[in-house]
């Protein structure tokens, strides 16, 4: 096995909250609550929980856009908590980002070229003719034309400026592509289009892709490998073709039991949880999910499940596994 | 076979705007029986809420007006109905529940306030009874605590929460007819959950008829009895879900189903409609699927399909003799 791209271990992002006359810390929220894992070469990791569980804090912290609170992050076997300014700037540059938002993500006031054009200026790659025309090349790249560098982003459908903003991902040509709900914002029509472009250039460029959704008939499509999150921590690690066909996590099964399947000839067998998920300034003693789960034990509420392997090198965080 | 209690015949609304007049619902035809569920589904900006809100007599206007058509509630045309009437009709015969939850609860009152008001607006009861009814469609829709939720705001609500007590104030009256316009998009798929399972309860024990209005094809393939594709501001196919998904007639609606990724087995890769939705009122003639159609024939540029069927209705010539 040679070494991941991506390490993630033991990391955390816990938000002080001030409260009171005096400004003191009242309560902490855990929005990322020691989470682990890797990501391999040329693979796709999904990231799959419900809102508020932590992915995009998760996405953001290996950006280096949140500060950890605690953790380490290897990025090429390097600690990128703990590297030079230079080692960074190369950094910066491997790892892009493309956001959910296609139209709060770019500035409407820029051109498209510029917007493209932009991360090279920032890198220093290539001078102005070379640089424009990398632009030309990108946007074709990505289903558009060259005549669409002079227009504005407001001229653009949803799934056009998405397919701006993974053209300004790839403008650095980067090794990590961290996707934040890249399709959420589209239209079923539309969406399958990106979904297909982003897996073209995986293939063409050998690309590593963190996709962050909550969408999990999307994730599978996408993902070699599965992370589940619930309440800032990853309860489920496994290759996708396992987690789906198999669960094992009561949370995972509930999950996948309550997506609306599209045909009126299958009905799923649906665990319908009770109550609402708890918030990360007050998380549950013991497992976070017991409240919830539908085979909860007495240890559950008591002590904090850790992290197993199981026989077939999955990854499961449940007491049902002790 | 049962009675149909809500008819939209031919229904236009446009909005007068600086850039002319937009065709947001382009004479849209669809029926709704006593006790069944209703899906529309389409893509964002085919018209869905501008049909709900013509129904309620809602529509912001100006700029929006019905410029056409009827919608005959038990029979009577209420496109044009005074507002008098539509109160009295959203107070006792018609309910309906927005896609975000907390814009629909006024934030200064609490949920005990809001719901009471709701009930005494077409039923006259003392304080003591209203606030006991109050309580009863709490537990009705599910909720934990009914008594000291009624004290509480808004905001001390999850989403969901906000959304049981949306329902319940909607079916305080009793309604013939629910309009639940994406009543579970800004949820979590455990929590859209719960509250569809509600809606099919409310629907089985009460038997209101709900419209169901949403974009995912999950949820009316799960849910609903009948189902109406929109596209563009038009009806592009109705009929029984079963027919619709396993058959589907319209080349929009076959895509669509194409499209969503399999959440059961992996494909290499996902069919694709080419292009994107169009604007409303920016494609002059033909059929407005044209340039997305992989099935695209001459007239389909210059001639306008109609929608023709019986039991399963399609707006397509690949389905037509006519030309
Ligand atoms: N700056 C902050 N201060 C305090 N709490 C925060 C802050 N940023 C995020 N949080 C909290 O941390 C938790 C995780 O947020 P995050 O945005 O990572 O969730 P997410 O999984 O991406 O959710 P979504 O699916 O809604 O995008 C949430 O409960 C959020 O409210
Ligand atoms: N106040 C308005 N002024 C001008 N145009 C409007 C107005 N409200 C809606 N429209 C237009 O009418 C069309 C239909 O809008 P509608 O809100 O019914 O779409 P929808 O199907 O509900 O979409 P979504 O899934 O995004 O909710 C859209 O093209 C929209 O831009
Ligand atoms: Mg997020
Ligand atoms: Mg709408």
């Amino acid at each position: 096995m040679s070494e991941p791209l991506l390490k993630v271990e033991n990391l955390k992002k816990y938000y002080p909250i001030k409260g009171g006359i005096f400004g003191k810390v009242s309560e902490t929220v855990r929005a990322v609550d020691g989470v682990s894992f890797t990501v391999n070469e040329g693979e796709t990791l999904g990231i799959v929980g419900e809102s508020g569980c932590g992915k995009s804090t998760t996405g953001r912290m290996i950006m280096r856009l949140i500060e950890p609170t605690e953790g380490s992050i290897q990025f090429e076997g390097k600690d990128i908590l703990n590297i030079s300014k230079s080692e960074m700037r190369k950094v910066r540059k491997d790892v892009q980002m493309i956001f959910q938002d296609p139209y709060a993500s770019l500035n409407p006031r820029q051109t498209v070229g510029s917007i493209i054009e932009e991360p090279m200026i920032v890198h220093g790659l290539g001078d102005r003719k070379e640089r424009r025309e990398r632009v030309e090349e990108l946007l074709e790249l990505v289903g558009l034309s060259a005549y669409h560098a002079k227009r504005y982003p407001h001229q653009f459908s949803g799934g056009q400026r998405q397919r701006i903003g993974i053209a300004r991902a790839l403008a650095v040509r980067p090794k990590l592509i961290i996707a934040d709900e890249p399709v959420s914002a589209l239209d079923v029509s539309v969406q399958s289009q990106v979904l297909n472009l982003l897996q073209d250039l995986q293939k063409k460029f050998n690309l590593t892709y963190i996709f962050i959704a909550h969408d999990l008939s999307v994730v599978r499509h996408i993902s070699n490998r599965v992370g589940v999150m619930y309440l800032g921590k990853i309860v489920e690690i496994s290759d996708s073709e396992s987690l789906y066909d198999n669960p094992k996590h009561p949370y995972t099964k509930a999950l996948l039991s309550a997506v609306p399947i599209p045909d009126p000839d299958k009905t799923a067998d649906r665990i319908i949880l009770s109550g609402d998920v708890p918030s990360p300034a007050h998380p549950p003693a013991g497992c976070a999910f017991h409240d919830r789960c539908p085979v909860a034990m007495d240890i559950c509420s008591k002590e904090k499940p850790v992290m197993k392997e199981m026989e077939d090198g999955r990854l499961v965080s449940c007491h049902l596994y002790d | 076979m049962s009675e149909t209690i809500l008819e939209v015949k031919g229904l236009k609304t446009s909005f007068f705007t600086d850039d002319g007049e937009v065709p947001a619902v382009d004479g849209i035809n669809f029926s709704v029986n006593e006790g069944e569920i209703l899906g529309i589904v389409g893509e964002s900006g085919c018209g869905k809420s501008v049909t709900s809100l013509s129904i309620m007599g809602l529509l912001p206007s100006p700029p929006g007006k019905i410029v056409g058509g009827q919608i005959l509630y038990k029979g009577e045309d209420i496109s044009h109905a005074k507002e008098s009437r539509m109160r009295k009709l959203r107070g006792n015969d018609i309910a309906m529940i927005f896609q975000e939850p907390m814009t629909s609860l006024n934030p200064v009152f609490t949920i005990g306030e809001q719901l009471t008001e709701a009930i005494r607006l077409h039923n006259h009861l003392p304080k003591k009874e209203l606030e006991s009814r109050a309580e009863e469609l709490l537990k009705m829709v599910g909720l934990p605590r009914a008594r000291e939720l009624l004290k509480e705001y808004p905001h001390e609500l999850s989403g969901g929460m906000r959304q049981r007590v949306m329902i319940a104030i909607a079916m305080s009256c009793d309604p013939k007819v629910l309009i639940a316009d994406e009543p579970t998009t800004a949820l979590d798929v455990t929590i859209q959950a719960q509250i569809l399972d509600l809606m099919a309860k409310l629907n089985r024990e009460t038997h209101t008829a709900i419209i169901l209005i949403t974009h995912d094809l999950g949820v009316v393939a799960q849910v609903c009895k009948r189902v109406v594709v929109m596209y563009a501001g038009k009806v592009v196919e109705e009929g029984d879900v079963r027919d619709i998904f396993n058959h589907p007639s319209h080349p929009y609606t076959e895509g669509l189903i194409r499209s969503i990724p399999d959440l059961y087995s992996k494909k290499e890769k996902l069919y694709t409609i080419k292009g994107s939705v169009p604007k409303p009122g920016s494609i002059k003639q033909g059929c407005l699927f044209a340039p997305r159609c992989d099935y695209v024939m001459d007239k389909c540029w210059t001639n306008a399909p109609e929608l023709v069927g019986d039991s399963h209705k399609s707006r397509c010539f690949l389905h037509q003799e006519q030309a």
